[in-house]
């Protein structure tokens, strides 16, 4: 499966961009582990306890726990591709409806 | 921006790479187990029955926060059908490349000529490699 980022109308990644300013070891853990074991195993990737669907949405859920940060990155699969929407540090028990928003706009923007 | 196009940049800053050399085991033997496991359609709770632990020992490990015995990582290869590979390689500069690896894998996955030209340690007695 391919792995790619949402990038606005400039071209730019916000995704990218955010992971740009986390720490060295987060950074590897999400694109060199996370990330590269979606492209592996594809959506087999929600058996672990790394990424599950959303409930009620076409959105899965990565979670990732390192350097004292708690961090959600929402995708979406069409295809062959999986499309990295939008990463947030995660504040609260749920994933908040605002973050959901956004994803759901992204992925509106792909087709 | 491509995933691998993204980390091949990254890892021409000096900081991520030396982050990247430094993980990479862990997370190579927690994607292992993770394939694995799933490639034989395997939940952790079964995996962890079979191998006489906890579910969360199996969540640890395929976290690569953790870093798991050969003890463990040889019951999980076997249950697995799999089978546990550790590779010493030389690291002088005349025998690059500068590769250690620990490997858990499907022996159907190399040929014959792969696995001829490396080094292997294998546990063949059923005592654990310490």
């Amino acid at each position: 499966m391919e792995i790619r980022s949402w990038t606005n109308q400039s071209g730019q990644s916000p995704v990218e961009k955010f992971i740009e300013q986390l720490p060295e070891k987060t950074k590897v853990r999400i694109l060199t582990f996370h990330l590269k074991n979606i492209e592996q195993e594809g959506l087999k990737y929600c058996k672990t306890q790394h990424m599950e669907k959303l409930k009620g949405y076409d959105l899965y859920e990565i979670k990732e726990h390192s350097s004292n940060l708690f961090l959600r990155l929402l995708l979406t699969i069409d295809r062959e591709t999986a499309w990295i929407l939008h990463i947030f540090k995660k504040e609260k028990n749920f994933t908040p409806k605002k973050e959901i928003k956004t994803a759901l706009s992204r992925k509106k923007s792909l087709n | 921006m491509e995933l691998n196009q993204y980390i091949n940049k990254l890892l021409e800053k000096k900081s991520f790479r030396k982050e990247y050399e430094k993980q990479k085991p862990i997370l190579d033997i927690a994607r292992q187990v993770i394939h694995l496991r799933i490639s034989k359609n395997k939940t952790q709770e079964e995996l962890a029955k079979l191998v006489k632990t906890k579910q969360p020992s199996i969540a640890r490990i395929e976290s690569g926060n953790s870093s798991p015995s050969f003890k463990m990582l040889e019951k999980i290869s076997k249950a697995l059908g799999g089978k546990l590979v550790v590779s010493l390689i030389d690291c002088s500069p005349v025998n690059s490349p500068t590769i250690t690896n620990i490997s858990i894998s499907h022996l159907n996955n190399y040929t014959q000529e792969q696995q001829d030209s490396w080094i292997f340690i294998h546990n063949t007695n059923n005592k654990s490699i310490k």
